[in-house]
């Protein structure tokens, strides 16, 4: 489980202001904002990647906000992160790419490595790209790449940052699946943020609407719906 | 004021790397392969460039020694003048500044690029330190071949040097290479190639330092390329000297 408390994180200006969820296990929750709503802030606090001013992240009872390098270390292997532009390692073909974490924190043979690897591309529906580096691959394939990295050593929560953003409605919607079948076939705890609603819809078993620096609302996806806000409306317009 | 207080915060900050760097020094094994290619990334590309220079620093030295000399000193200086100045001096110097303009500021580059396409946050996410993965292998190769760079650039200096004096009639080649051995000290050439490899480490790091650092998308890498470059050339003097008073001093 996460829990997060009272986090509160400023650049210049406030973006995140002591904002407070649970994040139970198994679940695919979907923390739907705006641009610029502080959605992404939050999560790569919650991984550990920003410091925030005020506040506390646990992963698992492991303090991410004030833990031993050590510890955090312990709780990153329990994290995947697909980060929104993929980022995959250009001096790095895809089966290194995805091999990366595998190699560093894990005694497997090269035959582990690659069975790893393969099963991980076959999950993400993409096969016979292992040699390619990542300026060979389109969007979406990159996207499908970063997934495969991210579930590859098996991590209990993985992250996806604006998952469909930047693809055409057809790829966007074939990632949109991928993921909701991938979850259901890892059992995994996933976490997104998104402004687009069409993939929460299809995917979110809860939702965290983030607006101003304050997780507005919290809870299904059909009691997001009823809600009788003008702003809510505006993410049912779907764009595929 | 503020200009001051930004220079103290990079010093800082560049001291801070080059500290992470030297504890994450425990794990070199695991980059082993990685150095190698980085040596020949940072060493074996950047050989023309270094022939080149140092092919035209040796007929310079050699011509313009010959002029400051030829009337008080007797030409047999000549060859351990431009020897010795190459090996303590120039060799050195000038392999660190050309590398430093051309691998410097392509690391700076390559670390800035991985910023802020969040490659480097995505290695963090994953348990894997940016210094360890990183600037060790670039730090390390570039403190192996700075050095190897300079011999070459040391032999090729010398031999040009030597080649120009022959043909253009200020001393023959017997007269150059007995004036260069006679008075060959192997510290010249020794506290030369210390100061290479100090050379490396600067160079690399600063554009490992300054990659990191880089914010805001191309414009930000383009400013950490250059301020990579001018503070290895800036360090790289100020090293120069300070080496050469604790070896040669």
């Amino acid at each position: 489980m996460i829990r997060v408390r009272d986090l509160e994180v400023n650049f210049d200006f406030p973006v995140l202001k002591g904002v407070s969820l649970d994040i139970e296990d198994e679940e695919f929750l979907v923390i739907l904002g705006k641009s610029g709503s502080g959605k992404t802030v939050f999560i790569k606090t919650v991984v550990g990647l920003i410091r925030p001013n005020r506040g506390e992240v646990s992963i698992d009872d492991i303090s991410v906000t004030n833990g031993e390098p050590k510890e955090l270390l312990k709780a990153r292997k329990n994290i995947g992160f697909v980060f929104q532009g993929a980022a995959l390692f250009d001096s790095l073909t895809v089966f290194e790419n995805i091999a990366l974490p595998l190699r560093e924190h894990f005694s497997l043979t090269k035959k582990e490595i690659k069975d790893k690897v393969k099963k991980s591309l076959e999950l993400v529906e993409l096969e016979g790209v292992e040699k390619l580096y990542p300026a060979q691959l389109s969007g979406g394939m990159k996207k499908r790449v970063a997934i495969a990295r991210a579930i590859a050593y098996e991590p209990k929560y993985i992250f996806f940052d604006e998952p469909t953003t930047g693809l055409d409605p057809e790829t966007a919607l074939k990632i949109t699946k991928l993921l909701k079948d991938l979850w259901k076939k890892i059992k995994g705890t996933f976490i997104a943020v998104t402004h687009d609603f069409g993939f929460t819809e299809e995917v979110a078993t809860r939702i965290a609407w983030l607006k101003g620096g304050r997780f507005e609302f919290v809870g299904k996806v059909n009691e997001f719906k009823k809600l009788d806000v003008k702003e809510i409306q505006a993410y049912f317009v779907k764009t595929f | 004021m503020r200009i001051f207080v930004s220079i103290f915060e990079e010093a800082g900050g560049f001291i801070s790397s080059f500290w992470k760097t030297l504890i994450y020094l425990k794990e070199i094994g695991k980059t082993r392969k990685d150095i190698v290619f980085q040596i020949n990334q940072i060493g074996v590309n950047s050989l023309p460039l270094v022939i080149f220079t140092s092919a035209f620093l040796g007929m310079v030295a050699a011509v313009q020694t010959a002029y400051q000399i030829r009337d008080y000193v007797p030409l047999i200086y000549l060859g351990a003048g431009v020897a010795k100045g190459v090996m303590i001096e120039l060799g050195p110097v000038i392999t660190g500044l050309v590398v430093a303009g051309r691998v410097g500021s392509g690391i700076a580059a390559e670390i800035g690029t991985m910023k802020v396409t969040e490659q480097i946050d995505a290695l963090e996410v994953m348990g894997i330190s940016p210094y360890r993965f990183l600037f060790i292998p670039r730090v390390v190769a570039a403190m192996i071949a700075l050095p190897m760079l300079t011999i070459i650039a040391d032999i090729v200096a010398i031999f040009c040097g030597m080649i120009i004096s022959h043909f253009t009639g200020i001393a023959n080649y017997i007269l150059f290479t007995r004036g260069a051995r006679l008075f060959f000290l192997p510290k010249d050439l020794f506290g030369g190639l210390i100061k290479a490899s100090a050379f490396g480490i600067i160079l690399s790091l600063s554009g490992c330092f300054y990659g990191m650092e880089t914010k805001r998308g191309a414009q930000g890498v383009g400013l950490s390329t250059t301020k990579a470059v001018v503070t290895a050339s800036l360090l790289i003097l100020l090293f120069d000297y300070l080496l050469g008073v604790i070896i040669f001093g």
